[in-house]
């Protein structure tokens, strides 16, 4: 069974996240974006467009110098939805974050990012880490 | 990591959903390890862990009891994984609901050993359930 081209995109865009700027992901986004944080924590909330997207990842980042890590063990695709198993490890003022997640994309018609939201197996931390 | 649709799992799944929905939950069950955990995005009474037949069981037919209109929109599989797109439809007194959601699980030997469900919009599920 062939790879969906979508799958090698997640691939391109975890490699972007990892290596480069955060505004280097603005080509993944819709202009209208939303992007939803669970949880209880500040960076909870809703993120809508690119600049309010771009300026949450660069926070996360800045928040965990740069060791918040997203490792995918599954992502699978369609023309239309994402989805990406991943284990995201990071460090923050001595707290250690160690959960798995289900990512969950929405595309629009040019394949581009349109919504995202996510849920850990282990909530909690996620809370706790970023509080 | 590939993405498939219809494929055995898929056929079983949308068949036993179907008899879910009409209150005949044993085949649906069977797709089910008997140590399986269910995890429930958001806060609200049906959010958190639900471990075991019994509890999953329980959360499902509770879902079903609120008498939701649930229309299929993709489903994505590999080995490992399987996740359903879902727009859910919904009236709650005053309250409506209508988004897409995402269940997301692990398949370990042929069985959902593990699953997500995740709300498009964890506020406007959250508030959908509350009384």
């Amino acid at each position: 069974m062939a790879e969906h081209p979508n799958v090698a995109r997640v691939h391109e865009y975890l490699a972007t996240y990892r290596d480069h700027a955060p505004e280097d992901l603005e080509p993944f986004f819709a202009d209208d974006i939303v992007w939803r944080v669970g949880g209880s924590h500040h960076l909870s909330g809703t993120y809508r467009g690119k600049d309010e997207v771009l300026a949450y990842i660069a926070r996360s980042r800045e928040l965990t110098g740069g060791t918040l890590s997203l490792q995918p063990d599954s992502i699978l695709a369609s023309d239309r939805h994402l989805a990406m198993f991943t284990h995201v490890t990071g460090e923050r003022d001595g707290k250690q974050l160690d959960a798995n997640l289900a990512q969950v994309v929405v595309l629009d018609d040019e394949g581009s990012w349109k919504e995202y939201w996510a849920l850990s197996d282990n909530q909690e931390s996620i809370d706790q880490f970023w509080s | 990591m590939s993405t498939m649709t219809r494929e055995p799992l898929a056929a079983r799944f949308a068949e036993v959903t179907q008899l879910a929905n009409q209150g005949d939950f044993g085949p649906f069950m069977t797709l089910w390890a008997e140590d399986a955990v269910w995890i429930a995005g958001g806060d609200n009474p049906f959010s958190g862990r639900h471990r075991g037949h019994d509890e999953v069981r329980r959360w499902f037919e509770t879902m079903v009891g609120l008498g939701m209109q649930a229309e299929p929109l993709d489903v994505l599989e590999d080995d490992g994984h399987f996740v359903f797109f879902i727009r859910l439809h919904g009236q709650r007194g005053d309250k409506q609901l209508d988004q897409v959601h995402a269940d997301a699980w692990t398949v370990t030997d042929g069985k959902f050993s593990g699953g997500f469900f995740l709300p498009g919009d964890q506020a406007a599920w959250d508030s959908f359930l509350r009384d």
